[in-house]
């Protein structure tokens, strides 16, 4: 099935970019390759058991221009076809030693294709566009992160160029000289298997599991201003990625140069109430307290700020800087508002810490309410993420120095992720060597520091001390990533 | 002796009267190196330390003094990317990024030896002070340019500039310490339309390293083309 859906998806593309009354087809994209070992954390509050620590990645990307017509239509697709595998991952055996379950059938080894961008934009003047399929848009100028971002897959942020899938929209824009005006309808995708969306918007009759309609909608105004870019948004969506319903939120962006060689850029989102999950302390408290609210059906997960009329804020500032040798500094603070306190983060390492003696005591996790959300989850949609950034706390520091030609044409990068209020780390270290014009090689590397103990929450038992990078399924992980462009 | 100063005077005269301005020389500069509005086809070659290099073809397009926008058509590894200048404000398109974001002037031109300005900034009347000075050479003349504002690419520049047809030969480029940074050299003298020739030909050397040189070839170029104000966007980029 899956191997007709990839021969259906290439051979779809074709078709359509063949039947296209075609000026000058673009064609190229790249074959990749990634081997990534990562060890696991066995004693971590993160289960390890679906964590293989040897795992291979081929990606076979194609990317495709048509343009017809007047000068600026277009279809364009940029899709991935995916074939990832993994083996030897590690857990604790009933005595608490660590043990290799290679048995393990893992759901990683399936097939998948990424439809990164597919999108047709007919251009009826140069001064209206309309676009319909699918497509990455980010207006806002955080570089690691974007907090106005909430139409795409959520991108990495040791890697802000791995993640390519947009969303699916249709898009009217008016550009004119100096402004921009748009607007966006996205509808979610709530069904689809390997990468391929079979279903929009509403639940399927078989699998009703509300009747409401999932979207987000955009308005969006661009102006350069005083050599400055400045992005307005308005967003209006319904239970599209997250739990609000029928709400308003609003974003801006800011980037300009300043003393020449200085980019200083903000983004904020603005909105009432927040859709975070927080844990119930009564339902953590205990082991018993938890079978308690177990045997009521009550999830230890609650939306409780989800109608809130206070006002939340994500804000992003931050710089960047170009040096005369060509290195690059980007320094970038962000700040959000519904991020957990340490009371709250402390409830959510109780919480952790029950799930973890549940699965020690070997009981059925995975039929605890709410437990699975505790686990925290990944998207479906786009590329497998090297790092998965769900930040949990309010106050982040995010440092990237990049040097191209340490010698000749190796590149070498830093990433620093760091939670201000633990002062927990994440460093990725890289080095890339660009061997010739159409073959890159690299080597990441991923560390977490733990920070200090005196600002962590602390289990019961044995009473260790937890940060949030400290409270990572994995000691270190080291990748290979050879990248083939044609 | 009055008759025959005044007889060299009036022989001197039309010398003295085709002698060009220190602006004339610019205007004419400007208008062959960043013609007011052209599509050009070009290709560029890095020449590294280790001797080796990389090769981009590059689609540019010129509207107005101040709207340029580049679009890299190989190698694949930079397929799809794209610089605009926009005003004093310019940008690079990162296809994996799927986005743009914001770049200086004096950054370097895809990790060669030109920066962003020498490329997308060819106007020195607007961004220099000129001045004559006395050149190495008979047949060349010599303008010493200042730059009026930081954001233009060097602080300070000798062009020379050939006398017999006003086409540039070569330039030395110099940083806020006075040490020269770069030189170039004009050659490959084409005339791709009809009035119109320009060097095919731009050789710039590194100074500090002097293994280093990058060359930018105009392979071809269209004049007067009609390009809607909306290629030089933000929003544009990456269409």
């Amino acid at each position: 099935m899956r191997c007709l859906l990839f021969i259906g998806v290439f051979s779809g593309l074709w078709g359509t970019l063949a039947v296209a009354h075609a000026a000058s087809p673009e064609v190229n994209g790249y074959v990749s390759s990634r081997t990534s070992f990562t060890r696991a954390k066995v004693t971590g509050l993160l289960p390890t058991e679906d964590l293989p620590q040897w795992t291979e990645l081929l990606e076979l990307n194609a990317q495709l221009k048509v343009p017809y017509g007047s000068k600026g239509s277009f279809v364009y697709a940029d899709v991935s076809a995916i074939l990832q595998g993994g083996i030897d991952a590690h857990g604790l055996d009933a005595e608490g030693q660590e043990v290799s379950l290679n048995a393990r059938d893992f759901k990683i080894t399936q097939p998948a294709v990424s439809i990164n961008e597919l999108y047709l934009l007919h251009e009826y003047a140069p001064w209206l566009n309309f676009l319909i399929g699918k497509k990455r848009l980010t207006w806002g100028s955080g570089f690691s992160y974007n907090p106005t971002d909430l139409l795409n897959v959520r991108k990495d942020p040791t890697d802000p160029t791995f993640q390519r899938a947009g969303a699916w929209m249709t898009r009217v824009e008016v550009p004119l000289e100096k402004y921009t005006l748009t607007a966006v309808f996205a509808p979610s995708v709530l069904k689809q298997v390997a990468g391929l969306p079979y279903q929009y918007v509403l639940w399927p009759d078989w699998d009703k599991q509300d009747d409401q309609a999932h979207y987000q909608a955009v308005l969006r105004f661009y102006a350069l201003v005083a050599d400055a870019d400045l992005n307005l948004m308005l967003f209006f969506g319904n239970r599209y990625n997250d739990a609000f319903e029928s709400k308003f939120r609003y974003g801006l962006s800011f980037s300009r140069n300043f003393f020449t060689d200085y980019e200083v850029h903000l983004e904020a989102l603005f909105h009432t109430g927040t859709a975070r999950d927080y844990v119930d302390a009564s339902c953590v408290s205990s082991g018993l307290a938890a079978l308690g609210c177990a045997q009521e059906q009550r999830s230890p997960l609650e939306k409780r700020h989800l109608n809130s009329s206070e006002i939340y804020s994500k804000v992003l500032v931050g710089m960047r800087r170009q040096f005369a040798d060509e290195s690059m500094l980007s320094i970038e603070y962000l700040f959000q508002q519904d991020g957990y306190n340490a009371e709250q983060y402390q409830t959510l390492v109780n919480g952790l810490d029950l799930l973890r003696q549940a699965r020690r005591e070997g009981l059925p996790v995975n039929r605890i309410p709410g437990a699975s959300a505790f686990l925290g989850g990944t998207s479906q949609d786009g590329n497998p993420a090297r790092f998965s950034f769900e930040p949990q706390r309010r106050h982040y520091l995010f440092a990237t120095f990049q040097k191209p030609r340490i010698k000749n044409d190796f590149t070498a990068q830093l990433v620093l992720i760091a939670n201000l209020e633990d002062l927990s780390t994440l460093w990725s270290p890289s080095v890339q060597w660009s061997a010739t014009e159409w073959l890159t090689l690299s080597l990441l590397g991923f560390l977490p520091a733990p920070g200090l103990n005196a600002f962590g929450a602390k289990t019961a038992t044995p009473g260790e001390f937890i940060t949030e990078y400290a409270n990572v399924p994995f000691r270190f992980r080291a990748m290979f990533e050879a990248r083939l462009f044609y | 002796m009055k008759k025959v100063i005044h007889l060299l005077t009036l022989l001197a005269l039309p010398a003295l009267a085709a002698e060009p301005t220190v602006n004339q020389l610019l205007a004419k500069y400007d208008s062959i190196m960043g013609p007011l509005s052209f599509e050009a086809q070009t290709q560029m070659t890095a020449t590294r330390e280790d001797g080796t290099s990389r090769t981009y073809v590059m689609k540019m397009l010129k509207k107005d003094n101040d709207k340029f926008r580049i679009y890299f058509a190989e190698p694949s590894s930079v397929k799809g990317q794209e610089v605009l200048r926009n005003g004093d404000n310019l940008w690079v398109y990162i296809p994996n990024l799927k986005r743009s974001t914001r770049i200086a002037n004096r950054d370097s031109f895809q990790g060669g030896d030109f920066n962003n300005a020498d490329v997308l900034r060819v106007n020195y009347q607007i961004d220099y002070h000129g001045t004559l000075i006395p050149s190495d050479s008979e047949d060349t003349y010599c303008v010493e340019l200042k730059a009026k504002n930081p954001d233009t690419a060097y602080d300070s520049i000798k062009l020379y500039i050939r006398k017999s047809d006003l086409m540039p030969v070569k330039g030395q480029y110099f940083g806020t310490s006075g040490q020269m940074i770069r030189s170039a050299a004009f050659s490959d003298y084409q005339e791709f339309e009809k009035g119109y020739t320009r060097p095919a030909k731009v050789v710039m050397q590194n100074e500090q390293v002097k293994a280093r040189k990058t060359e930018l070839i105009t392979k071809s170029i269209t004049l007067k083309v009609d390009v809607p104000v909306q290629r030089f966007t933000q929003s544009d980029l990456g269409k």
